[in-house]
């Protein structure tokens, strides 16, 4: 904690330095751990005074000793909803797996973090240092998986499954051998945009729109390799905080001679700018990064519907009506399991969450449920070698440890019922990972 | 011309929200010297009861008058039960007042989750308006917002320098012991201050859940814009809350306009700037 500024005869120092601390404290300081509200007892609290925790509510028939994961989650925070929709991605997971794997049944200790770097590794550090984990599966944003890849580097026992972050240097910048991603990253999921905008779309002229940290610095890096090359336009970029609510005077300055602006914001982040966008008359055509209308922005409580439809953008999941590998199959079982709890369509973290985290446990069962005994070798042995069929796709590694994937662009649509939904344009087959790990580009690269 | 304008608007419509927050915190502390560290989870309980009770009745308006009295009743609560005994202790004050946010923002987080909410105002504030300069259309809810901060200002300021009651309660702050002297319950009427500088924070609260979200973190992000705002203008000045507001969001909104990244900078450096040059605030009286 800071010293507090001297007393003095004017109170207002007592105020400012006490919220300042408050301010310092309110990120992170406190261990109320959540589950998460709307999957009722079905995460698991982890509760510091009672290490002891329930087995799950439907024990397994395993015999052998109980398997301890790590997860770390941004219940708090803009991704707060997408976080949720996450941790349904892990239930689809256990409910496959019977909670067990290669005979041991399986625990899960999530913790909950607030996308930022400190706290992700704090929330690590808990589980590694108390709980004892040799796994953890987390985290979900980018700057977090920045954090989290470093952490990994001074932890070689630990293995790290990424579970839905998107930064670049994540997995470029010295990768470390115990980080795996076993989904494509931001700057891959906009790439095939950039291109698709000049071409397709006529757009010569763009300004940029993003939240200034590492996962739309991907973004934007991605999109703007892609367009820049093809010959595009960059007219102006802007940065806002990530959890920044306030858009009317962003919008107000953006210039009035550009095709398209093309815009990564996520989560909160997202509705407030789609809602804010119509009422500030924003007339030019929104190209979206690949989280501005995923499920959890369409299908939020915001005035969203006039700005939304429309928007071209591109990630690494089909739209709902896409008929491409087992895509269909898993919004059947998404829907049937959470019903009108869930989204109508399940949104990326979903997806990722239960792409990374089934990858998880394929790579234990290959190691045989060996993991605490070799320190993970065989696991992370068997990781490097595993290949799969996943719901969006075949998902294999690369020498990062980095898996590379097809991506998708879309378009907001309107449904048969009314309802928002999107609607395939183009799929990047294969899409590689970068060779520069995109920092903050306020120019062409 | 047309960003201008827009920009300056922006930072208008912005001031509103934040003086509407402010101008309870500064009646509390002009009127009792207690600085609530609790006020901006009022704001966010206020948003999240406003959203509730809208979804259950579909009234917007009975969701707002609702917010308006639950948080107004919490703050009385909380002063009598909690505050009265060490009103005169600023520390004590402070630490306790930053315990009911801690647990109120938990609770909240619990019940609410980390989701972002809105609270969607009716139709006939939504839309924009032509302002008829520079072909401007502005959101009709914003301009609403500003028309209501000035409503309450102006209310406010008559209310304490026209009114009997507002005449005992300068009095109370003066000497509380020749007002109770006099026959006057001194504890009622510091409840009844309590009560509407807490409703203030719901009301805006409320009304500000429907221009930004309202999510975890929201609570100490408006307790400290509330807090530079009333700094900035001079503690317990409902003049000087409007006028900190005022430049606390013209600067915030043309920071963000042109120059987003060092926006939060910008305002704190206002802030420094006139205590530099005003430690009391720009219409405070020296302590």
């Amino acid at each position: 904690m800071r010293q507090h500024a001297r007393i003095g005869r004017r109170l207002w120092a007592v105020p400012i330095a006490l919220a300042l601390v408050l301010a310092a404290c309110q990120s992170g300081d406190d261990d109320a751990e959540l589950g998460t509200p709307d999957l009722e007892g079905q995460v698991e609290e982890d509760d510091d005074e009672d290490a002891d925790d329930d087995a799950p509510d439907d024990a397994t028939e395993a015999d052998g000793e109980e398997l301890v994961i790590g997860r770390i989650s941004a219940l708090e925070g803009a991704f707060a909803a997408g976080a949720e929709d996450g941790e349904r991605g892990v239930q689809m997971v256990l409910e496959e797996f019977g909670h067990e794997v290669a005979g041991r049944p399986i625990r899960t200790i999530v913790e909950s973090s607030d996308t930022t770097p400190e706290t992700a590794t704090d929330r690590a550090r808990k589980l590694v240092e108390q709980d004892g984990v040799h796994v953890i599966h987390g985290p979900l944003s980018g700057a977090e998986g920045v954090a989290l890849a470093s952490y990994a580097h001074d932890t070689p026992h630990l293995t790290i499954v990424d579970a839905a972050s998107g930064a670049t240097p994540t997995t470029l910048e010295n990768p470390a051998s115990n980080y795996f991603r076993w989904h494509s990253e931001g700057a891959m999921w906009t790439a095939p945009l950039g291109p698709y905008a000049i071409e397709e779309l006529g757009y010569e002229r763009v300004s940029t729109l993003a939240e200034d940290y590492a996962f739309p610095h991907a973004q934007v890096g991605g999109f703007l390799e892609g367009f820049c090359a093809a010959g595009g336009d960059l007219a102006s970029t802007h940065w806002v905080p990530l959890g920044e609510s306030d858009y009317s005077s962003v919008i107000a300055s953006i210039p009035d001679d550009i095709d398209a602006m093309f815009v990564s914001l996520g989560g909160s982040d997202a509705v407030d700018f789609l809602s804010q966008a119509i009422d500030f008359g924003l007339d030019v055509p929104i190209l979206g990064g690949s989280i501005l209308v995923g499920a959890d922005v369409l299908e939020s409580e915001g005035q969203i519907r006039e700005s939304a439809l429309g928007i071209v953008s591109s990630t690494v999941y089909p739209p709902a009506t896409a008929d491409v590998y087992e895509w269909q199959d898993f919004i059947a079982r998404y829907r049937d399991m959470f019903g009108d709890e869930g989204f109508e369509t399940p949104s990326n973290f979903a997806i990722l969450y239960y792409n990374s985290f089934k990858s998880l446990l394929l790579g234990i069962e290959e190691a045989g449920g060996v993991v605490e005994e070799d320190d993970g070798e065989s696991l992370r042995a068997a990781m490097e070698g595993l290949s799969w069929d996943s719901p969006i796709g075949p998902l294999s590694l690369n020498e990062n440890r980095q898996a590379e994937t097809d991506v998708f662009v879309f378009e907001v649509i309107e449904g048969d019922d009314g309802e928002l939904t999107t609607e395939l344009r183009e799929v990047g087959e294969q899409v590689p990972q970068p060779g520069t790990p995109w920092e903050r580009l306020d120019a062409c690269p | 011309m047309r960003q201008v304008l827009t920009i300056a608007l922006n930072g208008m419509t912005v001031a509103s929200l934040y003086f509407l927050v402010a101008s309870g915190l500064t009646l509390i502390f002009g009127m009792m010297r207690i600085v609530n560290l609790a006020h901006g989870a009022f704001y966010l309980l206020g948003g999240y009861v406003a959203f509730s009770v809208l979804r259950a009745s579909d009234s917007w308006s009975v969701g707002l008058l609702v917010a308006v009295v639950t948080v107004g009743m919490l703050g009385v609560v909380m002063h009598q039960v909690l505050l009265r005994a060490i009103e005169h202790e600023d520390m004590r004050v402070a630490l306790v007042t930053i315990g009911v946010s801690l647990i109120l923002a938990d609770q909240l987080l619990v019940h609410y989750g980390g989701v972002a909410y809105s609270v969607v105002p009716p139709d006939f504030l939504r839309g924009g308006v032509e302002l008829g300069v520079a072909d401007i259309v502005y959101p009709r809810y914003r301009i609403f917002i500003l028309a209501l901060a000035i409503v309450v200002g102006i209310a406010l300021w008559l209310f304490i320098t026209r009114t009997r009651f507002g005449m005992i309660i300068r009095a109370g702050v003066d000497d509380r012991d020749m007002v109770s002297a006099t026959g006057i319950n001194v504890r009622i009427v510091f409840a009844a201050v309590f009560f509407i500088g807490s409703a203030l924070a719901g009301l805006a609260g409320a009304v500000g859940g429907g221009a930004f979200s309202l999510a975890p973190g929201t609570d100490v992000e408006y307790l400290l814009y509330s807090l530079i705002v009333v700094i900035v203008g001079g503690m317990g000045s409902i003049a000087g809350a409007a006028i900190g507001a005022l430049l606390v969001g013209l600067v915030s909104q043309f920071a963000l306009g042109y120059m987003p990244e060092i926006a939060s900078i910008l305002t704190f450096g206002l802030m420094i700037a006139v205590l530099a040059v005003r430690p009391q605030g720009l219409l405070g009286r020296a302590a």
